[in-house]
């Protein structure tokens, strides 16, 4: 038990080195990419815990983490991705450096709050509430000073990562059917964002050629 | 034998088979919400008058509270689909959209209306949860139809902040979750509503109260209370007038039922006071908050939005307050705001779609442009601010007396109501006046709205007749939602 939990809060650790590494990040392939990756993380953290635990739907749990999380979603932005002209994010409103030391400010505060709340028997890996605390504040912070819209998008991932990882440590996941509810939801949601995001980037495109015509004229 | 489940499986049926028949889905779509409206009518009424049931092998839980939320989609849902075939044959005819779309639009709206109903009638919080997800899913995507520019910002918008509002809420779930498992043991029901209601006492406070917090913000986010509020007058305003008509005449009840749902769990757990007072400052900030706001409005749905941020506030607010007048009024002013709701948005529809714009300063002379839908609008301005002898005035004069009968703070809300409501009279009495009276600008759109008499007459000769003399089904309704919500002190 104690090994399964050290290697949980490893998971964790990596989760919010992940997270704080997408704060640098401008590119908008390499923010996908990093979910990717988060998403590898969450699955080992629900598949660590279905070892230790002997909870079957454990098992589901990180088999749906794999398909939705770190395959279909991913998926769907990266199509979003290759169809639009703009792949960085240009006009964050806060510096990179900035947003960086925020972050880790929040990490901070993630961890003296969690250290406030109590969950008794909860599985026990110290650094796990901690780390979905800050993944739930990083992707607040990511949404609030982003202007693209997957920027905001990977933000809002990234805070349903953090709560999907409370959930994992905290009561072994919600009752499965809420949790595939919950995933369909997930799922959903990226297409009709990925749908606004294309219509949003046509209405973009036409505006440049139609400056670019003005300046042939 | 409950037909329960028929209510969301009849939209659904209705969505796959507007999308197979293109040529036929404005009338398929039109069908199904009138089939709804009678199922919806016997659930609602057989719920009003017996105990709580359930359906589906215990997945759907049907009680009063459940009853008035289906009564309300299902009457909704109606208003919005027939209106929906006039406003989308004139949005094509402008090109507005093209015709081959079309059929997509019906789509969305049974599929949304599915979705509304599933909200009251889940058993379990989290499918509930789920439920109220799937709404805001399907309504950004109408409320984006149009492809303008600003429609697409106001989707965006309505979609992040939804969504983060949400995911709070699932955070509180997840809490619940955790107290409910610990109290009840792992049993698979731990998300169930009957057995959490029946074992709340049980639950851990201090886990609870930081739960509901959240769910408050979370689904108070999706009912429009302020400060959480700022998506709603885009989303609302820029939707187009069918989708308008949805979101705020049923979409943001189904909300506020899911704040309702936690407020039970948590005053069982708690003791009344933490839960109702929070409703009671949230309530009372969403009024303060609208005010300013339909004063100086410059368009004609962002003041019907506003109007709606400070009605789910006064719902919010008489829940608060409590008691079985202060219940009662709640119950009473949900329903009445819907009504009144569906025929302002449907008259600023007809009104917009001649004038060819919402802005207030280029809407003049309505009287004349269109009678019967400016009729309707000043009508329902008088029954909205809640002027007699119409049914909202009832039902704020009896949230306004079950707050000055009741504790100091309660008695502070009832005149922030009162203040609040006199300013909005005022305020959205002046704008619509002057759209119809004054004259009308000579560049007209031609807008063909039939039987807009019957469309726009039914909601206000009911709000009227409510008014006077409140039929005995419906004061019986009332009476068992205000049982339902009654809590401890």
């Amino acid at each position: 038990m104690i090994g399964a939990a050290a290697v949980v809060d490893g998971f964790a650790i990596a989760l919010l080195a992940v997270a704080l590494f997408s704060v640098t990040m401008r590119g908008l392939v390499s923010g996908v990419w990093l979910l990717v990756v988060q998403s590898l993380l969450l699955a080992l953290v629900a598949a660590t815990i279905g070892v230790s635990s002997g909870a079957v739907h454990m098992w589901a749990a990180a088999g749906l983490t794999l398909a939705v999380r770190a395959f279909a979603v991913p998926a769907v932005l990266f199509r979003v991705l290759a169809a639009v002209a703009l792949k960085r994010e240009t006009r964050p409103l806060l510096s990179t450096r900035h947003a960086l030391i925020l972050a880790v400010g929040l990490a901070l505060v993630a961890y003296l709050a969690a250290g406030r709340l109590e969950l008794i028997d909860a599985f026990p890996a110290r650094q796990a509430l901690p780390v979905s605390l800050a993944l739930i504040f990083i992707g607040l912070l990511l949404m609030a000073t982003r202007r693209k819209a997957i920027s905001q998008l990977i933000g809002l991932i990234t805070i349903e990562n953090g709560i999907f990882l409370a959930g994992l440590i905290a009561t072994l996941g919600l009752p499965l059917f809420v949790e595939i509810g919950i995933f369909f939801d997930l799922l959903v949601a990226v297409g009709v964002t990925a749908v606004l995001t294309r219509r949003i980037n046509e209405q973009f495109d036409t505006m440049n050629t139609d400056e670019l015509r003005r300046l042939r004229g | 034998m409950s037909l329960a489940p028929l209510l969301v499986a009849v939209p659904l049926v209705a969505a796959l088979l507007c999308a197979a028949a293109a040529r036929r889905a404005a009338g398929v779509s039109a069908l199904a919400a009138m089939i709804t409206l009678v199922v919806g009518g016997v659930v609602a009424f057989s719920s009003f008058a017996g105990p709580a049931e359930h359906a589906l092998a215990g997945l759907m839980y049907v009680d009063a509270l459940s009853g008035l939320i289906v009564l309300i989609v299902a009457m909704v849902a109606v208003a919005a689909a027939l209106y929906a075939v006039a406003y989308v044959r004139n949005a094509v005819a402008a090109r507005e959209i093209a015709a081959t779309e079309v059929r997509w639009f019906y789509v969305w709206i049974q599929l949304s209306i599915a979705a509304m109903f599933a909200v009251p009638l889940m058993n379990n919080l989290g499918l509930m949860w789920v439920a109220i997800e799937t709404t805001t899913l399907t309504t950004a995507l109408l409320v984006a139809f149009f492809r303008r520019g600003h429609s697409l910002e106001a989707a965006w918008k309505y979609l992040m902040l939804g969504a983060v509002g949400l995911a709070f809420a699932l955070f509180g779930l997840l809490l619940t979750y955790y107290a409910a498992s610990h109290a009840l043991g792992e049993a698979a029901a731990a998300l169930d509503w009957d057995e959490l209601r029946a074992n709340a006492a049980a639950l851990d406070p201090a886990l609870m109260r930081v739960a509901f917090a959240l769910v408050l913000i979370g689904f108070g986010t999706k009912a429009g209370l302020a400060p959480m509020h700022t998506w709603l007058p885009d989303a609302h305003g820029e939707a187009p007038t069918p989708v308008s008509v949805l979101l705020s005449g049923a979409l943001l009840n189904c909300a506020l039922y899911g704040v309702l749902r936690f407020h039970l769990l948590a005053a069982g757990t708690l003791g009344a006071g933490f839960s109702s007072d929070l409703l009671l400052g949230l309530g009372a900030i969403s009024i303060i908050v609208a005010v300013p706001f339909v004063l100086v409005q410059h368009d004609l749905k962002r003041l019907l939005a506003y109007s709606s941020v400070e009605h789910m506030g006064i719902v919010a607010l008489a829940v608060g307050i409590g008691g079985p007048l202060g219940l009662f009024a709640a119950a009473f002013h949900m329903f009445n705001h819907s009504l009144a709701k569906t025929t302002l948005f449907v008259a600023a529809g007809a009104l917009g779609q001649r004038y060819g714009t919402l802005r207030l300063t280029r809407m003049r002379g309505a009287f004349e442009v269109a009678p019967i839908p400016a009729l309707a609008l000043v009508i329902g301005t008088l029954a909205i601010t809640g002027a007699p002898p119409f049914a909202p005035f009832a039902s704020e004069f009896g949230i306004a007396q079950a707050g000055f009968a009741g504790r100091p703070a309660a008695l502070a809300a009832a005149v922030v109501l009162i203040g609040g409501s006199v300013l909005v009279f005022g305020g959205m009495l002046f704008h619509v006046l002057n759209v119809v009276l004054r004259r009308a600008p000579r560049h007209l759109h031609v807008a063909a709205f039939p039987f807009a008499a019957a469309f726009l007459g039914a909601p206000l000769v009911l709000l009227l007749v409510m008014g006077i003399w409140l039929p005995p089904p419906l004061r019986d309704a009332f009476t068992a939602v205000a049982g339902v919500l009654r809590v401890a002190p």
